[in-house]
């Protein structure tokens, strides 16, 4: 049986990198190469001694599909093409394209100048590597060789992330990346044709949460924010400058235009104009909301929101902005952040992730006090608020996508091992489908069902529809078809006997079997066929069976009686090769009725 | 800028009016909750196949941190512990508090299954044993230290089973004689034992330590038609270490009718009300809901007549309603849905809707 092996090298039953081995069909695919942000030694890396023990991973390594720019799926791509050395096709979406080496630079301007890291991948590193990147379309077909297709859907999650279905031979693969089922104000929701992969490799970040719908999320952030305005206070919301930013800024222009609010809601400059490029380009990504208001008019040209100065820093009064990076480790953020922490009135609210040792970091962990390297300490009296909105798909999510597809077998990985066992159990019992977790350097091997397409000639076809009075094949009770199965250059048909002969140029040839019985039957040898035509009409019902000029013939089988009334009877029986069956049947029938 | 949503409306309100609100959609709608302890809840959903799913799952971190520290925390999601399947249809749970151990009462069972919740990451409620009475699918009640008392509904004879051997401890037969009546146990105090009969919403309170009746509670008026269903103080307040509020009984009938009561002053009704725009639910549909709030307010809360939960504070004869969550009327597209429990947890309140939801909320005071 054909198999298909996967091996994490990350991610598997964990949550950080994700870096899949997978190997199909003689193929071997890298899904996603990412770093896990919560380590600073070489455990940030997947473990690439996994693919092979010595030697250039190229020639392990078919190709690598990233599925979207989030670093713990991309973060590791520099350091596997520029220090590992691989040098083989690179796959990823056109906006992952132009987002991936923005986030890589931001990571490696953090480890390296924040952090002092000395062993980390250059600048120089993230753009060479990128141009081994091969931009993809969604749902467009792309052969990396003669065997190995893929594919990429659409996952909404954030832009340009894609989930991917990969096939070499007959056994197909769908890699989900991060996706989500459920659209948000600026993306939609995951969608992927019923496929019917071999295998479905999952994420499962969210496999064993119910999450908490988005809804309330928004209200409380809503909420939050209206609190602090309400009480005269300034709130900071720190962001990169695409993803989660947009759909934020949505939220609270819909808020701010239902509620009549007067308070000044800015967005630092530069990022308006990075995020409109980016969505601009990149606008059949978006949800059809986006792209039919974007037809209209800029969609992030907000009536409320408005490009924020530094001198308004010290304005008066409340207000919210939003400004990068993320978390809080330079720029603008943190220069705000440094003016408004002390006072207890104003708020900062976090989005996002933050990497340890950034500023975003310590007050999410409640520091009090911050020191910074000019000894300048900041106290931090405001209020600090952790929420989370990030789109991924939860069990209910990762339910609906296997009934989308409807995978042979279901593979999870990006989640917690021990709370899958249940999730295990319920896919079994609601899909009877096997489950698979492998943890890290795990390999499990999913055996496939060989499936080989094969052409019928039209003309055998209409022979078989003709035998059984033209009723269509019931799955329950297989019919049998005979044929010659013609394989020519890449094409496997099959066909009846004097086509295959002719598209071989052969003449056709037949065989006739003859066997000969002994009977002890007294009387003349018409009497003796007589009772030999009563017994095959007994047992053979359903056939048309005949005697003519002294011979019994059932199809091609002929039955003839010879000998003296008062001598030992010669039965020959004798049938061509197409009729073996019925021969042998018949012959065993007249040998046992001898005996 | 357009709205996106004509549910807008409501969230923007809900601003205002929930100091907490969190909102869960599951596959399956909830039957029960059951709190496993301070910090994991076990959901029991609707049968599928004669057979009920049983999960357990850790409490959102926004529910159970002190407010002060809400902000911080980013979780406010379910997250499943673990999960199974229940042997057959599933009528009644308990969970033994502090020993991961989960009574069933199903049906066509004499007796109870026995689950065991996994302390440990093997991730699957499993049966482990069936404790065999002559008690055929019966109704339970816990008083929270080591009893179970386990009410065959039909026959009324009550067994009171040792909740840390699994051994009969002791008998009560009642002396309830109306052939047609149901019965319904809850306890009022850890050694007293409220038995509701549901067609006439009158309680008996047995001592289960003498098996002897004390005391017969009646509710305000009696009602054609209705049946009845009862909670106690002492149920909510068990949670709460210091509280003196052990006494009170709400009893809640289906045609909306609210009493409280003093088990120690059984001939006075402390408040009374007919739930406003609550119209009367169906007998065949499960009995509603009451519940006493577990902190020192004066509040319960009733449901299942509709998809609100009801919240009304009893501290003066005429009960006053101060509260309608009506939140999973959002979550559905008719207003046919029924909410299927409720708990309270600290002061906010877990409740589940046969639409799929399942909200906890606080409201604001």
């Amino acid at each position: 049986m054909p198999d298909i092996k996967v091996t994490p090298l990350g991610a598997g039953q964990d949550v950080g990198r994700s870096c899949i081995l997978l190997s199909l069909g003689g193929k071997n695919i890298m899904l996603d190469c990412g770093m896990h942000m919560g380590f600073n030694d070489e455990r940030r890396f997947p473990d690439f001694t996994y693919i092979a023990p010595e030697g250039p991973l190229t020639s392990y390594v078919d190709c690598v599909i990233i599925s979207h720019f989030h670093l713990d799926h991309c973060g590791a791509l520099p350091y596997f093409t520029e220090v590992v050395g691989y040098s083989g096709p690179i796959y990823m979406t056109h906006p992952t394209k132009a987002i991936a080496p923005i986030l890589l630079e931001d990571m490696r301007k953090v480890a390296v100048e924040k952090k002092g890291e000395s062993n980390f991948f250059t600048s120089q590193n993230v753009k060479d590597c990128m141009k081994k990147v091969t931009a993809v379309t969604l749902h467009q077909s792309v052969m990396v060789d003669s065997e190995l297709e893929i594919k990429a859907y659409y996952a909404g999650h954030v832009l340009g992330a894609a989930m991917f279905w990969i096939r070499v031979g007959s056994q197909s693969v769908v890699y989900t990346g991060d996706y989500n089922m459920t659209p948000d104000r600026h993306l939609g929701a995951a969608w992927i044709d019923k496929c019917r992969p071999d295998l479905l490799i999952s994420e499962s970040t969210y496999a064993t949460t119910i999450r908490d719908s988005k809804r309330c999320r928004e209200r409380d952030f809503l909420k939050k924010v209206h609190e602090c305005i309400d009480r005269g206070g300034k709130v900071l919301i720190p962001v990169f400058a695409l993803g989660r930013a947009q759909e934020l800024c949505i939220l609270l222009e819909t808020y701010w235009e239902r509620m009549n609010l007067k308070v000044p809601v800015y967005f630092a400059v530069g990022l308006t104009e990075k995020a409109n490029n980016y969505y601009k380009m990149f606008i059949t990504w978006t949800n059809q909301k986006i792209r039919k208001t974007f037809v209209q008019r800029n969609m992030f040209d907000f009536k409320h929101i408005k490009p924020f100065d530094k001198a308004y820093i010290d304005n008066p009064g409340a207000m919210v902005v939003f400004a990068t990076p993320g978390m809080l480790h330079a720029g603008l953020s943190l220069q705000i952040f440094k003016k408004w922490a002390p006072n207890e009135n104003n708020m900062v609210i976090m989005p996002g992730f933050c990497v340890v040792g950034t500023v975003g970091h310590k007050v999410l962990n409640g520091a009090k006090k911050i020191e910074f390297e000019n000894r300048q300490v900041v106290e931090v009296k405001m209020s600090v608020q952790y929420m989370s909105f990030s789109a991924h798909a939860d069990a209910k999510g990762i339910m609906q996508l296997i009934q989308y597809c409807e995978p042979k077998n279901v593979m999870l990985v990006h989640g917690e091992a021990a709370k899958m066992e249940f999730l295990k159990e319920k896919i079994k019992k609601e899909f009877s489908l096997d489950c698979y977790t492998p943890a890290n350097g795990e390999t499990s091997i999913i055996n496939t069902s060989l499936c080989i397409p094969i052409d019928v000639s039209l003309r055998l076809l209409k022979a078989e529809s003709m035998k059984h009075n033209a009723l269509p094949p019931d799955p329950k009770r297989s019919r049998v078809m005979h044929g010659v199965l013609v394989m020519k250059d890449s094409s496997t048909c099959l066909m009846d006997v004097d086509e295959a002969c002719r598209e071989a140029g052969i003449n056709r040839h037949f065989v006739r079997f003859t066997s000969t019985l002994r009977m002890e039957d007294p009387g003349p040898s018409s009497k003796t066929a007589e009772k030999l035509l009563q017994l095959i009409k007994a047992r053979l019902k359903d056939w048309h069976v005949q005697l003519t000029d002294g011979s019994i013939s059932v199809e091609s089988v002929l039955v003839k009686v010879e000998g003296n009334e008062d001598e030992q009877k010669s039965v020959y029986v004798s049938w061509d090769n197409q009729d073996e069956e019925l021969g042998s049947y018949i012959l065993g029938l007249l040998q046992t009725m001898g005996q | 800028m357009d709205s996106w949503s004509d549910d807008d409306d409501w969230f923007y309100e809900s601003i205002k009016r929930y100091d907490l609100l969190l909102m869960f959609d599951f596959s399956s709608p909830v039957k029960f909750i059951e709190f496993n302890d301070l910090d994991s809840v076990c959901l029991i959903f609707e049968e599928e196949n004669c057979r009920n799913e049983m999960s357990c799952f850790s409490l959102p971190k926004k529910l159970t941190v002190l407010r002060e520290h809400e902000g911080l925390e980013k979780d406010s999601d379910f997250r499943l512990l673990s999960g199974g399947f229940s042997q057959k249809s599933v009528i009644q749970v308990k969970i033994l508090k502090g020993t991961n151990t989960m009574l069933a009462s199903e049906k066509d069972l004499c007796g109870l299954s026995v689950y065991k919740i996994p302390s440990e990451n093997s991730g699957i409620i499993h049966h482990t044993n069936t404790i065999h009475s002559e008690l055929l699918s019966p109704k339970l009640a816990h008083n929270k230290l080591d009893s179970l008392a386990m009410v065959d509904t039909n026959k009324k004879n009550v067994v009171l089973l040792d909740t840390k051997e699994f051994v009969v401890k002791g008998k009560i037969k009642t002396e309830e004689n109306e052939e047609e009546s149901v019965i319904i146990p809850e306890f009022v105090s850890p050694h007293s034992l409220g038995l509701c009969n549901t067609e006439t919403g009158s309680v008996s309170i047995y001592d289960t330590r003498s098996a002897r009746k004390c005391s017969m509670l009646h509710s305000a008026q009696p009602f054609p038609k209705t049946q009845w269903t009862l909670s106690s103080s002492f149920l909510s307040t068990s949670h709460i270490a210091d509280s003196n509020d052990e006494t009170k009984l709400g009893l809640l009938s289906t045609s909306g009718i609210i009493s409280v009561l003093d088990t120690r002053n059984p001939q006075h009704t402390l408040s009374c009300e007919k739930g406003k725009d609550i119209c009367s639910c169906s007998a065949k549909r499960n009995l509603p809901k009451i519940q006493f709030c577990p902190s020192k307010f004066p509040l319960l809360s009733i449901s299942g007549f509709n998809p609100n939960i009801y919240i009304y504070d009893f501290s003066s004869e005429n009960m006053k309603n101060i509260f309608v969550h009506d939140g999973h009327h959002r979550s559905s597209s008719t207003c046919e849905n029924i909410t299927t429990d409720h708990v309270w947890y600290k002061n906010s309140v877990m409740s589940a809707c046969d639409n799929l939801s399942v909200h906890c909320w606080e409201y604001t005071r």
